[in-house]
């Protein structure tokens, strides 16, 4: 939620508002996504558990995205596009910022753990603390590959679904695991393209300010390839059938052309073909795991 | 899903993920001699290579599910899915 109202006129934040912008709700909601659907993927889930584990994992992710504020405050000072967060535009201290980073994630533990099970909730606070301390803390500021290892944080929400069923991580639930991290350097990149100023003046070493645009791009290609590639191993196994195999292959092949239309660019107006597939990418994560979970029910 | 299906599927991806991933380190060393003094370092190597190692693991596993015939494709939801 952003001071803007639906209708585009400005308004001021509420401490409520601002409570729930800590959490960053928009990125949660494919977050949920691609914890939900891994649920149905692996069993039929009662729909308590879909509650709690839609809640705790709300908590969870929401008390990563606050302590990465408390963490990040001084960079997102001087980026566009984070600016007006609660911390840089004053609303908000960082001591009281963290303290409810780490209020609702404890809170997500213990829920986790009470009414689901210890090994979605140790899941859940592996994710934390790997997008906290690994990601936030260490790779973000330090490496051009921040997003490649730190996309592992992102990618933690189906090893939670699933566990939410089974008890259990296994080959398929890896599998969803590996979907997500090698989808996220082509999101990301496809966002540093378009945001290199922004990111410059942070001093964060997003790839195409350390290797250039023309070598991101083509990390891009090769690792859209290489996703679409992993999307249709399950198949081989036989954890899904044919409407999943169809939605990657045409999803994927989107996502495959407009990755090559940014190539084709790549010494040129490679803007608005990136900011199409930052855009699209989004909607392929949630439709691919979508399509998951309709292949084993219907 | 027929057997001689699965196999292609699985040979055809495994290979595109081959190729992939030895551009994906082709690239990434292309990178670090364009990056600033130490961004070769063995640490950066380190993050381009053992998500590599462990797509090679990943792959090994799969084959030896798919022969090994533990999950049976026509039962849509396994039992072990159903303990929530």
């Amino acid at each position: 939620m952003t001071a803007e109202t639906i209708a585009g006129a400005k308004t001021e934040p509420t401490f409520a508002s601002d409570l729930i912008a800590l959490t960053k709700p928009r990125i949660i909601s494919l977050l949920l996504v691609t914890t939900v659907a891994p649920m149905f993927v692996a069993g039929t889930p009662s729909w308590s558990a879909v509650i709690w584990v839609t809640i705790g994992g709300y908590l969870m992710a929401g008390g990563a995205n606050a302590v990465n504020m408390y963490l990040d405050s001084d960079i997102d000072d001087v980026m566009a596009r984070t600016k007006l967060r609660p911390i840089p535009s004053g609303r908000m201290t960082r001591r009281a910022v963290i303290a409810f980073g780490i209020l609702i994630a404890t809170a997500a533990t213990y829920m986790l753990a009470h009414f689901v099970n210890v090994m979605t909730s140790a899941l859940a606070l592996a994710g934390f603390y790997f997008y906290v301390f690994i990601y936030t803390r260490w790779l973000k500021r330090s490496s051009p590959q921040n997003i490649v290892i730190g996309g592992a944080a992102g990618a933690f929400p189906p090893l939670v679904g699933w566990a939410a069923v089974t008890g259990r991580v296994e080959l398929a639930s890896i599998f969803l695991f590996l979907i997500v991290f090698y989808w996220t350097p082509p999101h990301f990149w496809a966002l540093a393209l378009n945001k290199q100023r922004d990111y410059g003046n942070a001093g964060v070493p997003m790839a195409p300010l350390v290797w250039g645009v023309p070598e991101t791009i083509d990390q891009m290609w090769y690792y859209t390839l290489l996703l679409v590639a992993l999307t249709v191993l399950p198949v081989c196994f036989g954890v899904f059938g044919l409407i999943y195999l169809a939605s990657a292959l045409v999803l994927g092949g989107i996502f495959i052309a407009g990755v090559w239309n940014v190539r084709l660019m790549r010494d040129g107006a490679w803007e608005k073909p990136s900011w199409w597939v930052f855009k699209y990418s989004l909607l392929y994560l949630a439709l691919l795991f979508v399509a998951m979970a309709l292949d084993r029910h219907l | 899903m027929p057997t001689t299906l699965a196999e292609i599927l699985f040979w055809s991806a495994s290979a595109v993920i081959v190729v992939a991933q030895f551009f994906i380190l082709r690239s990434t060393r292309r990178g670090m001699k364009l990056g600033p003094p130490g961004s070769g370092s063995v640490l950066e190597w380190a993050f381009a290579i053992v998500p590599a190692i462990c797509l090679v693991g990943l792959l090994v596993w799969t084959w030896h599910t798919m022969h090994a015939g533990t999950i049976n494709f026509e039962s849509k939801v396994p039992p072990a899915g159903t303990r929530a």
